[in-house]
């Protein structure tokens, strides 16, 4: 703990705890302002939507001049949500819901949101009012924790039967920005919908290493530098757009420090989560980002480069490697440099290149088999890992009415982190008072391993046991736990109807 | 529901539980006077004069107990009370006033003080714990010829008078007190205790007596309770707050009989599982055992006697030495029990445990028997190696911490026991329970050679990093340590 305060900067400080998350349902939407849907002038309809006004040749981006910043907030209004949630929590074992208000921007003519995951990720209720203050239902399509990003849809069969029109906005590219360039930020501070906001990029290339950060406890912003820029926010300004000066989306609002200080997902990672959300989509199915992963942790290079005799510029140090991982398996060691994948030579000197390079390894096929060259003392040593999809700390959630308990998944790295023996059964993470679980005396943390004497091998195995073994009233379970590394037998009585 | 608040001060009383007592064979010099018998065989309060008569005896049995904590990060001076259970000096305190987590090396300068006008502080030695009842002893280094208080086991009847004489703190000039309160009730747990009424009792590690003046119990349970003599942030915690729970001499009057002595570890048998747990009602019910205490065997180590015995994780123990398991105020507090019945057993001894499996079919009784091993060092005794140019302390590694993360006992490193806060190990991220592998490359075999490379590389190269790989958890880890510039 006492290094936590030490290492930590000045300005991962201010961010803890304070990334913008949806307001809580307090405040009333204020008395619109009858100019915001006012008829769109001709010029600024075609942008939203249509081809970008192209900057000249000799300014890099339009300045935010008065009568810039009116037109692109004109341009862009139309395409900003306020988006009302109830989402999903599970607290003592059964699932609840917390409202909460967030913002999002509409990227196509289907009527397909993007905001963030932190916003309507978990949501099983949600509400979007439009620019023209018309609200309609809205449904999850998928998320993507790692980015902190989620698509919603509007319902548009309602969209069509009450004739309500909205547009779309563009998403540009971020790789173009530069510290300094106007930025405009579109959301709903607080609730307070349709709210415009002017400053300037602040910093392109912003990582918070070697702090990580998280949403309640999912691993977020491993795999893209934030934009930094000092257009205020506020929580409720999440997921909504930051846009430049010709009215591109070219980020994502998603976390605030308070003041001057704040950071935007980037356009070109949101295109690409967006993209891989809606193809992986479908009617039953949640859209889902997935991706590649070796289990290494990397760190800079950065004056080691001597201790290590090696080329500056060259490499990445391998400063831990996960248990049980592929590159474990490939015989990947702490303390080698990797110094190229496939072939492709890799270079982190600086923490601010680690982002890329993870990004890099996600992006190689799930599954396929990788050539990692890594120098180890004198010697160069080729080693074949076989990459595995990618899976963060925390597991699938779900919850078992009729035992009263909500069990989650055991990922590798929980299993890690709690020096569990492997990854078999699923850990409690909820349990409802009076019910059967909080009764047999099962506490949180449980890793429960047998249903029967049969081996719960994931939450699948745990559905189809806890379907078999609950049948009709008065049933008696027979479970198998681990607590703290400790087998323990407990007994459910099952006592209600299911 | 209604036991929550016992069953806390079970688990509380367990974690310091130990009284010891003057034992017979130390021979106090002094047979105590028996107070004047009251007419009736139990008394539920004592006379003024009975107590006074009581205080004036016990007084001169009453000392304190002064070492210094000898920490990297700084010095400490610890003063607790302390009870004369030896005539030629020594002295039975309870285990709070020398916590395990204080590596034995640390504690330095022992002393005992006479209560009094002069205070007369005479030269002690630390003759060790005695964790099979949690207390601890003092010896002083020349003979004495003090009044010994003799621990005698007379259980109470509910109602009945005890009194207890202790030490008011530093700040009062130790001046003894004595409190009187009633038994009302006997509680059974890991630690028996008796639970008392009205006043309360003297402050933890007091003796307690009945209305005969017999030293039948010692305060030695925690509760939140003031444990040192020397606190300056609640002189009197002890007073407005006392203890209410004593533990019967029974419980320690092995450690009298057979004390820990100065340069000789106590060799305390261990079975060799780990997270015993109690059965509760749920499951006996469901095993068909009808009410009998059980306890469920959460994990067998590997390479010790229940292994060998074929000890399986899950099994469910129902008889130790052919008995039926005693009984706890709670069905956890049977393991428990049976743990602290094994801890006072003999290295080298035979106990056998009968066993079913938790299985929803009858499943046969199996016996199985095993002789007791010593219990492998704790990390308190472990040899430490304090870097303060870089501020950190790494010790040789024990048992436990190979157990815990499940390495093979060849496994080699040595131990982060402590990181000095604002160091340059605390920028470099060093964490406690780190476990360093390699220094700047080179294996480590053991904390000697840790040392000698650590030192050498210092001295040779002084501004710069040492490169650490360690593991944390189960991961592995590069740690680079920037020296000072």
């Amino acid at each position: 703990m006492r290094s936590t305060i030490l290492r930590r900067s000045i300005l991962p400080l201010f961010l803890a705890g304070c990334f913008t998350v949806p307001t809580l349902l307090h405040a009333e939407e204020p008395a619109p302002v009858p100019t915001t849907h006012a008829a769109p002038t001709t010029k600024s309809s075609a942008v939203i939507g249509g081809p970008s006004s192209k900057a000249t040749a000799a300014d890099p981006f339009p300045g935010a001049t008065p009568q810039n910043v009116v037109a692109v907030t004109a341009k862009i209004f139309p395409a900003v949500v306020r988006i009302d949630v109830a989402a999903e929590t599970y607290a003592e074992g059964k699932r609840d819901l917390r409202r909460g208000i967030g913002s999002g921007v509409i990227i196509d003519e289907e009527g397909h949101i993007l905001t963030n995951y932190h916003v309507a990720g978990r949501a099983a209720e949600i509400y979007v009012t439009l620019a023209n203050k018309e609200r309609v239902r809205a449904t999850a399509i998928g998320d993507d924790h790692w980015t902190d990003l989620a698509i919603i849809q509007l319902d548009m069969e309602a969209v069509k039967r009450k004739k309500i029109s909205f547009k779309f906005a563009e998403l540009g590219e971020s790789k173009d920005l530069v510290p300094g360039q106007p930025v405009m930020a579109v959301g709903t501070p607080f609730g307070l919908a349709r709210t415009m906001t002017l400053g300037e990029v602040s910093n392109n290339e912003r990582t918070f290493y070697p702090d990580r950060m998280e949403i309640n406890g999912y691993e977020t912003g491993d795999f893209a530098n934030w934009i930094q820029m000092d257009t205020p926010i506020n929580p409720g300004n999440s997921g909504g757009p930051l846009v430049d000066m010709n009215g591109k989306v070219v980020g994502i609002n998603t976390r605030g420090g308070g003041q001057n200080l704040n950071f935007a997902v980037p356009a070109d990672t949101a295109r690409e989560v967006a993209d891989k959300i809606l193809k992986s989509a479908g009617p039953d199915k949640k859209g889902r980002v997935d991706r590649s992963d070796l289990g290494i942790d990397f760190k800079p290079m950065q004056d080691l480069e001597s201790f290590y005799d090696i080329d500056v510029n060259k490499g990445v140090l391998v400063n831990g490697v996960e248990h049980g991982s592929p590159a474990e398996k490939a015989g990947v060691k702490t303390q080698d440099i990797l110094v190229e994948i496939n072939g492709k030579i890799i270079n982190v000197r600086f923490p601010e290149e680690l982002a890329p390079m993870k990004k890099m390894i996600s992006d190689l096929p799930i599954g396929g088999e990788v050539t990692l060259t890594v120098r180890r003392g004198k010697e160069t040593v080729p080693l074949v890992a076989k990459t595995e999809k990618l899976q963060g700390a925390i597991g699938e959630e779900k919850e078992f009415k009729s035992w009263g308990l909500s069990v989650r998944e055991v990922t590798r790295k929980y299993a890690n982190e709690r020096q569990l023996d492997d990854r078999s059964g699923v850990v409690v993470t909820g349990l409802r008072p009076g019910y059967p679980s909080a009764k047999a005396e099962l506490i949180q943390g449980d890793v429960i391993l047998a249903i029967n004497q049969k081996p719960v091998a994931d939450l699948d195995a745990f559905l189809k046991l806890y379907n078999e073994s609950t049948k009709g009233k008065d049933a008696q379970v027979l479970l198998e736990v681990v607590r703290n590394r400790g087998h323990q037998s407990k007994v459910l009585k099952i006592s209600y109807e299911r | 529901m209604l036991r929550s608040p016992l069953k806390t001060l079970c688990v509380l009383s367990l974690a310091v539980a130990g009284c010891r007592s003057g034992g017979s064979h130390t021979g106090p010099t002094t047979q105590p006077p028996l107070v004047q018998m009251p007419l009736m065989t139990s008394v539920s309060f004592v006379s003024p004069a009975v107590a006074q008569a009581l205080y004036d005896r016990v007084k001169p049995s009453l000392v304190a107990v002064q070492y210094t904590f000898n920490g990297e990060l700084g010095r400490s001076e610890i003063i607790g009370p302390g009870v004369v259970v030896g005539a030629d000096g020594l002295v039975m305190l309870s285990m709070s006033i020398v916590p395990s987590q204080i590596p034995n090396g640390q504690m330095i300068d022992f002393k005992i003080i006479v209560p009094g006008d002069t205070e007369t502080e005479i030269e002690a030695t630390f003759e060790g714990r005695d964790e099979r009842s949690n207390v601890a002893f003092v010896r002083t280094k020349e003979k004495q010829d003090w009044p010994a208080i003799e621990f005698i086991e007379a259980p109470q009847q509910i109602g009945e008078a005890v009194l207890s004489v202790g030490l008011l703190p530093k700040s009062a000039g130790y001046h003894p007190y004595i409190t009187q309160s009633t038994v009302s009730a006997n509680l059974r747990g890991p630690v028996p205790q008796t639970l008392v009424s009205a006043d309360g009792l003297a402050m933890l590690g007091s003796p307690v007596f009945n209305a005969k003046g017999q030293a039948i119990g010692f305060v030695n349970e925690l509760q939140d309770q003031a444990v040192v003599l020397n606190d300056p942030r609640s002189p009197l915690g002890a007073i407005t707050n006392p203890p209410r729970l004593y533990v019967p001499s029974r419980d320690f009057l092995q450690s009298l009989q057979d004390p820990p002595k100065a340069g000789e570890s106590m060799k305390l048998p261990w079975l060799g599982v780990s997270q015993i747990s109690g059965v509760n009602k749920e499951v006996t019910d469901f095993l068909h055992l009808k009410n009998e205490p059980a306890v469920q065997v959460g994990a067998v180590i590997p390479g010790f006697a229940a292994e060998k015995a074929g000890l399986k994780a899950g099994d469910i123990i129902v008889k130790f030495n052919g008995e039926t398991l005693e009984r706890g105020d709670e069905p956890e507090e049977a393991a428990l029990i049976l743990l602290r019945k094994v801890r006072r057993l003999k290295v080298g001894s035979t106990v056998s445990f009968t066993l079913i499996k938790p299985n929803a079919v009858a499943s046969p009784l199996t016996e199985v028997t095993m002789t007791l091993e010593e219990r492998p060092m704790q990390a308190n005794m472990a040899t430490r190696f304090y870097a303060e140019d870089l501020g950190f302390t790494a010790r040789e590694m024990v048992f436990e911490d190979r157990y815990d993360r499940r390495l093979k006992p060849e496994f080699k490193g040595v131990i982060i026991a402590l990181v000095k806060p604002s160091s340059s190990a605390a920028s470099g991220h060093l964490q406690t329970n780190d476990i360093v592998t390699q220094i700047n490359r080179t294996p480590i075999t053991d904390l000697a050679q840790f040392k000698k490379l650590y030192e050498e590389f210092r001295k040779s190269s002084q501004k710069e990093a040492v490169v650490l790989e360690i593991l944390r958890g189960v991961n592995t880890q590069v740690i680079r340590i920037e020296p000072p510039q």
